[in-house]
């Protein structure tokens, strides 16, 4: 009769060698994973063609009020982008716009704007002091659920957005899949000769994540 | 070792996923400053009172801050006395982008020592022109001709001047004459004229 025994056997040359030369590299791998999925600015540079479970897009578009030459309003807008051109600006120049954006994913998000401005050659980011300091444009933005009881935007009964529950979430699904961007720009340049003939570019991102900023942007 | 390896893929490739779990959409403003800018483009000083040499201009970038941007064109002698009459003609041009609406110019007419002294003044704007058509109305009238061509009372012989305000499109002119007449005063003062263009975007 033979008695099977089991002898304990240790690992062999050649896998002794593959356990850490797979091991070092994946737990380097996760590591450097995690901590590029914690760089904000890497974030913001991926969303143009991110397709993730966060789906924010653009679904309407109002010009409220606009005083430039450019009848109508030079603008367009798709579900990702909206673009304005006006190449006459002058001082007292003002529009007022809301944009309507609409959770169309299949999970809640937290929603906040930055500003960039294209310097010539890239995009930097900026704030709303700067805009004015160095382009005198006195830009302001928010997000609000709904005009109020009188029906109209850009007025002191304009309700903010706080989200569903309070939690500056955008849901996926009614109530709560939308939220109105109001932004206000003024070119206050009346005594700034130096501005003229000058170009300004800049752009509002709208980010949603899972675990977002929550800095909501309301200005 | 495939107990250890798979979950550690799994979570490398999951943390590179999150890391894309972001969306956003944008807002692009391309906005181009544009300028409102109506200056006197020239001006000339007429009198047969005094010579050329003792009336002084101050139109520089220097002297014009000087008077801290407020005015346009500042004129001054130091041979006034009674009766002492000149006619100031400015060319009014819209170098900007945008049209203007131009409001009667601002004077300023300052006399030292101003005991006594008083003057009567008057303005007549011609245009509007888009051409070389103002050379009647302005290069033509000379310190050799003017007594001949320009009346206090009426401007331009022969030409019909307009109300103020006007809107100027870009690279549009006008041409404002004024008549300052000192009337009573010493003997000999010194004058001072400061001339503020008004205009607003139309």
């Amino acid at each position: 009769m033979k008695t099977l025994r089991y002898h304990h056997r240790g690992p062999s040359r050649t896998e002794g060698r593959l356990l850490p030369a797979f091991l070092v590299p994946i737990l380097l791998i996760t590591l450097s994973s995690f901590g590029y999925a914690m760089y904000p600015s890497n974030l913001l540079t991926t969303f143009a063609t991110a397709s993730g479970p966060e789906d924010i897009s653009i679904t309407d578009c109002l010009v409220i009020s606009y005083n430039g030459f450019i009848i109508p309003p030079k603008i367009s807008w798709n579900d990702t982008e909206l673009v304005f051109e006006d190449d006459l600006l002058y001082p007292g120049w003002e529009l007022k716009l809301v944009t309507e954006i609409t959770n169309i994913g299949p999970m809640p998000v937290h929603i906040w704007a930055e500003i960039k401005h294209w310097d010539g050659a890239s995009w930097i980011p900026i704030n709303e002091d700067d805009l004015l300091a160095l382009f005198r444009l006195d830009y302001t933005n928010g997000f609000y659920n709904d005009t109020g009881p009188d029906g109209k935007w850009f007025t002191d009964d304009d309700t903010p957005w706080t989200g569903r529950h309070g939690d500056y979430r955008l849901w996926p699904d009614p109530p709560g899949n939308k939220v109105y961007q109001k932004e206000h720009l003024l070119f206050d340049a009346q005594d700034h000769p130096e501005l003229q003939d000058r170009v300004f570019t800049f752009k509002v991102n709208v980010n949603a994540a899972a675990n977002g900023n929550n800095n909501h942007g309301a200005g | 070792m495939a107990a250890i390896l798979i979950p550690a893929m799994i979570i490398s490739v999951a943390s590179y996923a999150y890391a894309h779990w972001t969306d956003s959409v944008y807002k692009k403003y391309k906005l181009h400053a544009k300028c409102t800018y109506t200056k006197i483009k020239t001006n000339k000083v007429l009198t047969d009172w005094v010579d050329d040499k003792y009336i002084k201009k101050a139109p520089s970038d220097e002297e014009l801050s000087e008077m801290d941007g407020s005015y346009a064109l500042q004129i001054s002698t130091n041979k006034g006395c009674p009766g002492f009459d000149v006619w100031i003609g400015m060319m009014l041009h819209n170098q900007g982008s945008l049209p203007e609406r131009v409001y009667p110019l601002t004077f300023v007419v300052q006399a030292s020592p101003p005991n006594g002294v008083s003057y009567e003044a008057s303005n007549f704007t011609y245009g509007i022109f888009s051409g070389g058509e103002f050379t009647d109305y302005y290069a033509h009238i000379t310190r050799s001709n003017f007594r001949e061509t320009l009346d206090p009372d009426t401007g331009i012989i022969g030409k019909t001047p307009i109300d103020l305000p006007v809107i100027i499109e870009p690279c549009q002119k006008i041409v404002i004459w004024t008549y300052l007449k000192f009337i009573d005063g010493q003997s000999k003062f010194n004058i001072q004229i400061r001339i503020a263009v008004n205009s607003e975007l139309a």
